[in-house]
């Protein structure tokens, strides 16, 4: 299987490519793929696919992408190549399941079947900002649902009275951020609970800082890696990945996510874009846990309400059934919403996710 | 040549941008020259129009941020053919932006698509991507003659990266030179008047309407 620094010698050597040429040439491969593997919404416009070979179809179409197309590193410009061959090596040598957290705090995070009677995973993020003052007590009380798997972290503009602003006060701020985590699990009574840094911001000093054993986060805690839009990597993410992989925390795929109407283009393309960021989480940075789905450029455009979109959900199945058929990968969908808060269309579109993402053979987060 | 005649040229023109077709866009446009039809009205009617059904069709899910870049690329050539028609002394130059992602942020689709609607708007755009620190914002602006600086930021912790672009103008002496516009997940129109910005746009649609009020261009 291909190392991390083989991925990050390829980030460095491999072909230079104007970022907007990338770009438009992702829609042109994203198109032709579509329209080869036949990724259409079906005519009898279903919620769910309950199509094995639009699950198949949508994977192959994303492993051809990524051995034709490649994956583009941001800091160098450059693309990082992959034969198919290798591409499938890395799929077999993922986890079938992963646990995190330490003593009785220890959770088994793996894929989920339809009818599987264990639990759903519940993974909370706290991605808000909240004061330093009320970080530990917002921690401790996510802590204390007893079907909490693991926490996200939390975001903040002050530190000890300050504004994070410069490298110092970002690094000093990540290792905080850490602490209170910890602190939150312990005033819980769940020490071991496994937390994953959700970072300051995407500096590798930043998200390396906060590894400590006693304050800060352990082996048996996570990070989020997140690929970018349009299929992109970043240097000091892959960085961050090489010194976490050898630490030993889990790595967490914050966007296996495709957006229709962005670069990809319609719904088959976003689907096809979702599975191939999806994977190169795993290829790129060892992300072992992923959330994703389908989304509307649309709804990053407007603030308007906008109601949930079945095409999307039909849509976010295909991702995960193609995820589930030929990859171990563990993949989560997000309750979020489009819509408004507290407008009428955000509690319903809460509901329809609710209802869905267990159909979906997902779990929460 | 008849008002229908003229009129039928620039529809012409409206429509290849429309299809995001450089090449047909510039036979219209040069059709239009040779009509001898008034290149001003061709720019509003024929190539600006054209950014308003864009901008509703995206908005309705029927074109996608890679044909904005398209039309973007027509809207330019014709452009090209038609400025090149008006005398000098009439012409007036069209509005620069600047945008990006500010300095330890990799976020980029909410910028991505205020570029696209500032560029499919008329606007010559140059977008610097993300992670761009202070000083190359403002020396691309005052290498191109910006009229605008766009500033986005998704986390909370990036925010002061767009307070420090306007202190360094501020420092520089160019802070009457540019206006900045600012926007993104956690700004808000306090954190805009707090740092000094110009202009704050809850959304793409605001973001591109608050950026001709601040320059004195009149809607489509």
């Amino acid at each position: 299987m291909l190392s991390l620094l083989e991925i990050a010698e390829r980030a460095q050597k491999g072909p230079k490519m104007d970022e907007n040429a990338w770009n438009m040439g992702l829609f042109r491969a994203m198109n032709e793929l579509t329209q080869k593997y036949g990724i259409l919404y079906p005519d009898d416009q279903p919620v769910f696919n309950c199509d094995d070979s639009m699950a198949d179809n949508a994977f192959e179409a994303a492993i051809e992408f990524l051995v034709d197309t490649g994956i583009y590193c941001l800091s160098t410009g450059r693309i990082i190549q992959l034969t198919r061959t290798e591409i499938m090596d890395l799929i077999k040598g993922m986890p079938k399941q992963y646990a995190v957290g330490e003593g009785k705090d220890v959770r088994i995070l793996k894929q989920r079947r339809l009818e599987e009677k264990d639990e759903l995973n519940h993974c909370p993020g706290h991605h808000a900002p909240f004061s330093e003052e009320l970080a530990p007590l917002v921690i401790k009380s996510f802590a204390e649902i007893p079907t909490c798997d693991y926490l996200e972290g939390i975001n903040f503009s002050e530190v000890d009275g300050r504004e994070i602003f410069g490298l110092p006060m970002e690094v000093y701020a990540g290792k905080r951020e850490a602490s209170w985590m910890r602190q939150g699990v312990a005033k819980a009574g769940r020490p071991g609970l496994a937390v994953a840094y959700y970072p300051i911001n995407t500096r590798a000093a930043v998200m390396i800082a906060p590894i400590a054993r006693e304050f800060g986060l352990r082996p048996s805690d996570g990070i989020l890696l997140s690929v970018l839009p349009d299929v992109k990597v970043e240097q000091d993410y892959i960085t961050t990945a090489i010194v976490w992989e050898e630490y030993g925390g889990f790595k967490l795929n914050g966007n296996g996510s495709g957006f229709v109407g962005g670069f990809c283009g319609g719904l088959g393309g976003a689907i096809i874009e979702a599975i191939v960021v999806t994977l190169t989480g795993w290829i790129v940075y060892r992300d072992i846990l992923c959330w994703g789905g389908v989304l509307s450029s649309s709804a990053f455009a407007s603030t308007k309400e906008i109601p949930a979109n079945p095409t999307d959900v039909w849509a976010a199945s295909v991702w995960a059934q193609a995820l589930h058929r030929h990859t171990n990968y563990i993949i989560f969908m997000a309750t979020g919403s489009h819509s408004g808060p507290g407008c009428e269309t955000q509690l319903l579109e809460l509901a329809f996710r609710a209802i869905s993402i267990p159909s979906m053979e997902l779990t929460f987060i | 040549m008849t008002n229908g005649e003229n009129q039928g040229a620039l529809e012409n023109l409206k429509d290849a941008i429309l299809q995001y077709d450089t090449e047909a866009a510039k036979a219209a446009a040069q059709k239009v020259v040779d009509q001898k039809i008034d290149p001003k009205i061709a720019i509003n009617e024929g190539v600006l129009s054209a950014s308003t059904i864009l901008h509703e069709r995206f908005e309705r899910g029927e074109c996608f941020i890679p044909h904005l870049v398209m039309a973007g690329d027509a809207m330019e050539a014709a452009g090209y053919i038609l400025e090149a028609s008006i005398p000098k002394e009439q012409i007036t130059s069209k509005k620069v932006v600047v945008i990006g992602t500010v300095e330890a942020d990799l976020h980029s689709v909410g910028k991505n698509i205020v570029a696209m609607f500032f560029r499919s708007g008329g606007f010559e755009v140059h977008d610097l991507g993300v992670n761009v620190k202070a000083s190359s914002f403002i020396s691309k602006a005052t290498d191109t003659n910006a009229d605008i600086i766009a500033l986005s930021s998704l986390l909370t912790t990036t925010r002061p990266y767009m307070r420090e672009v306007i202190e360094e103008l501020e420092s520089v002496g160019l802070r009457d030179k540019f206006k900045v516009i600012v926007g993104g997940g956690p700004i808000t129109r306090e954190w805009a008047q707090e740092i000094g910005a110009d202009g704050y746009g809850t959304d793409a649609y605001e973001g591109i309407e608050v950026a001709k009020q601040i320059l004195g261009i009149s809607g489509n």
